[in-house]
């Protein structure tokens, strides 16, 4: 089941263009994303209310979306424009369309009741657009449901096991971290702080450090999927724990927004922005083969751990220290399941 | 805990009917530790027997401590031993003052409720902001005159004109309840209150109802306390649907005893972070030391964590 009452990221902005339309899978319901002549992108049902094929094998045309099959031309609110062959254009010729809007370089979709659609609850991250923050970004299909991917995030413990040659490094710095766990209005927010410690492979190959540093990891997880994270290290001592100290080491924002696209699969869009060397396009690109070779590795653990779960259910499961931050998470899902509207779900 | 003084008892004086004041001081007439409003004393009244009182005299007195006691009508040692065996010139071991039940700051016009006995620590608040110049609404809530320790105190006060008194036998002009007190909050205000649970519980109720964060709403629970039989850190669970009470001894977990006594409660993690073992309790007052809660969560007090939580009141009764 699915939080209604959400904005999911549905794209990046430029996988949405006035060229072809596109579909996707989000919360289950098949959907067709395109870019209208003027710009503006539109997110329809996809399946046309003449005979219910793909509107996304379609074709954008100065009217609309036109099916493939027969013609007809759909306007970004759903309602049929044009049927060849005939004036009458019945009220019943519509499919359901969702509010979309276009931020930060995504393309957001509200899947709940569309009067409930409220564009200020969008988180904001502006490091997209920020010069000082030179960013990658992807998107990888994922065979595991979306919250066993959050709780990837949300534990921060398996980089000592899942990514000890890059992002990770040495066990017992991330075992012993300092954490502080603080429920937020919509999800939860995490601080780990691992003082005097050897940097990890990532961090040394990035930047010039010394062998003692100070890392600092920072996690907010905003409901439905959205995870804000903000890493790095500077030589130990140097007072990192005030963000106003965090100059002169590695520093990486990377920004994970993951959809469900069923109850087991799910679509994680990421992005990686670094705060060191910010005029090094050299640099970027550095991190960024650093980066997903992490991600890799948490795509390789997260399908096969979903396999085996499918297999056996997670009531079994038994919760160890590391997991008051992934609880706290789990916990805000279970409330906003609650208290949502429900998903606009079918054609109409 | 470790660190306690010992203080001789200066004086025993009768400050309402069943309610007896001390004022403790050290026993070479030195100064004492200093404290906060709101600060308590554990006081080691017998041999295992430890109850803690709320501090009730200015802090800027730095050569006594008073506390006050209420002699509990069920009381199996601590109160009627304070009432009847300690005598003035007795010697009594007590920790150093811990507070934890503080003033946040002394703006905003701060609220302060008192029920009963639990006016100690509230009037200790109100002396010191009464010190600091800073106004204050304050409201004592008691049975009858005969029941209200330090009223001739209060009225002689320089901060008099802040206190209302409400007896329940009196006049239906005086009367006022916690609802209308809590029934609207200016911004930025904050309110504290003590008293016994079931007031503590209407506190809340109407609190929450008045639209109060719960972030901006103090309380102390003065602890009707393990009297008698338990030693320290251990505390009763009550079984709500079949009245059964069990001791939880301090070496052991709310679960383990409830397991042994075939009460099954499902538990996972067994440390307070997965919260499948989430209880709901229906009176006393949790001591919370879980991971999975959130601060709102357990400021409410109905529901803890039986795995690994404790009991700050003698007894929880749980929703089981």
């Amino acid at each position: 089941m699915f939080i209604g009452d959400a904005w999911y990221v549905a794209a990046w902005s430029d996988e949405v263009t006035a060229a072809a339309p596109f579909g996707r899978r989000i919360c289950g319901q098949p959907i067709v994303l395109y870019r209208q002549p003027s710009g503006r992108p539109a997110a329809l049902y996809d399946s046309c209310c003449h005979r219910g094929a793909p509107l996304s094998v379609g074709n954008i045309t100065a009217q609309g979306l036109q099916c493939a099959y027969h013609g007809l031309v759909f306007g970004g609110d759903g309602h049929c424009v044009a049927i060849p062959g005939q004036d009458v254009i019945p009220k019943k010729a519509k499919v359901r369309s969702y509010p979309v809007v276009e931020k930060d370089q995504f393309i957001w979709i509200w899947m709940g009741e569309p009067s409930r659609a409220d564009a200020s609850l969008i988180v904001d991250y502006p490091f997209h657009e920020d010069k000082r923050w030179p960013h990658r970004h992807g998107v990888y299909h994922v065979a595991s449901s979306y919250l066993i991917l959050a709780d990837n995030l949300m534990d921060l413990t398996h980089l000592a096991y899942v990514h000890p040659t890059n992002v990770g490094g040495e066990a017992r710095p991330l075992i012993d971290a300092e954490m502080q766990v603080r429920p937020t209005d919509r999800g939860v927010f995490v601080k780990r702080w691992m003082a005097n410690c050897p940097p990890p492979p990532t961090y040394r190959k990035c930047v010039e450090l010394p062998e003692r540093v100070d890392r600092w990891q920072e996690f907010e997880f905003v409901l439905p999927g959205t995870v804000l994270q903000w890493n790095g290290a500077v030589g130990t001592g140097l007072g990192a724990q005030d963000p106003s100290k965090r100059e002169g080491g590695f520093s990486l924002r990377l920004l994970h927004c993951v959809t469900p696209e069923t109850e087991t699969t799910c679509h994680y869009f990421w992005s990686a922005a670094h705060g060191h060397q910010a005029d090094d396009p050299e640099a970027t690109e550095r991190l960024c083969r650093e980066i997903t070779v992490a991600l890799e590795e948490d795509k390789r653990i997260v399908e096969v751990q979903q396999n085996r779960v499918k297999e056996t259910g997670d009531g079994w499961l038994v919760d160890i220290r590391s997991d008051v931050a992934r609880v706290a998470m789990r916990r805000a899902v279970a409330k906003a399941r609650e208290t949502s509207g429900p998903l606009m779900a079918g054609p109409v | 805990m470790k660190e306690t003084l010992h203080v001789r008892v200066a004086h025993k004086r009768r400050e309402a009917e069943d309610i007896v004041g001390f004022d403790l001081v050290s026993p070479d007439g030195g100064r004492l530790p200093s404290f906060e409003a709101g600060a308590h004393i554990d006081v080691h009244v017998s041999e295992g027997l430890i109850r803690q009182y709320s501090l009730c005299n200015s802090t800027a007195e730095t050569d006594r401590y008073q506390i006050a006691v209420l002699l509990d009508p069920a009381s199996r040692g601590g109160s009627i031993a304070m009432h009847r065996a300690v005598r003035e010139g007795d010697v009594l071991r007590i920790s150093r003052p811990r507070n934890h039940f503080p003033l946040n700051g002394t703006t905003g016009r701060p609220l302060l409720l008192a029920g009963g006995i639990g006016v100690t620590p509230i009037l200790c608040m109100a002396e010191q902001l009464a010190q600091a110049r800073a106004d204050f609404e304050m409201h004592y809530w008691t049975r009858s005159e005969a029941k209200t320790a330090f009223l001739h105190r209060i009225r002689s006060s320089t901060f008099a004109a802040n206190v209302s008194v409400h007896f329940d036998d009196g006049p239906a002009e005086q009367h006022l309840s916690l609802q209308s007190v809590l029934a609207h909050r200016a911004d930025a205000r904050r309110a504290y209150i003590c008293g016994p649970l079931g007031f503590l519980k209407a506190a809340r109720d109407a609190a929450s109802e008045g639209g109060w964060p719960d972030e901006c709403v103090h309380f102390e629970y003065f602890k009707p306390h393990a009297e008698g039989g338990l030693t320290p850190g251990a505390f009763e669970v009550q079984i709500a649907s079949t009245g059964a009470v069990f001791v939880v001894p301090p070496d052991k977990t709310v679960t383990q005893v409830l397991a042994e006594n075939s009460v099954e409660v499902p538990v996972s993690c067994e440390q307070g972070v997965c919260g499948t073992c989430i209880t709901r309790v229906l009176s006393g007052a949790p001591d919370h030391r879980d991971l999975v809660l959130t601060p709102e969560e357990r400021a409410r007090n109905d529901q803890f964590t039986p795995c690994c939580s404790r009991s700050s009141s003698p007894r929880l009764v749980l929703d089981l």
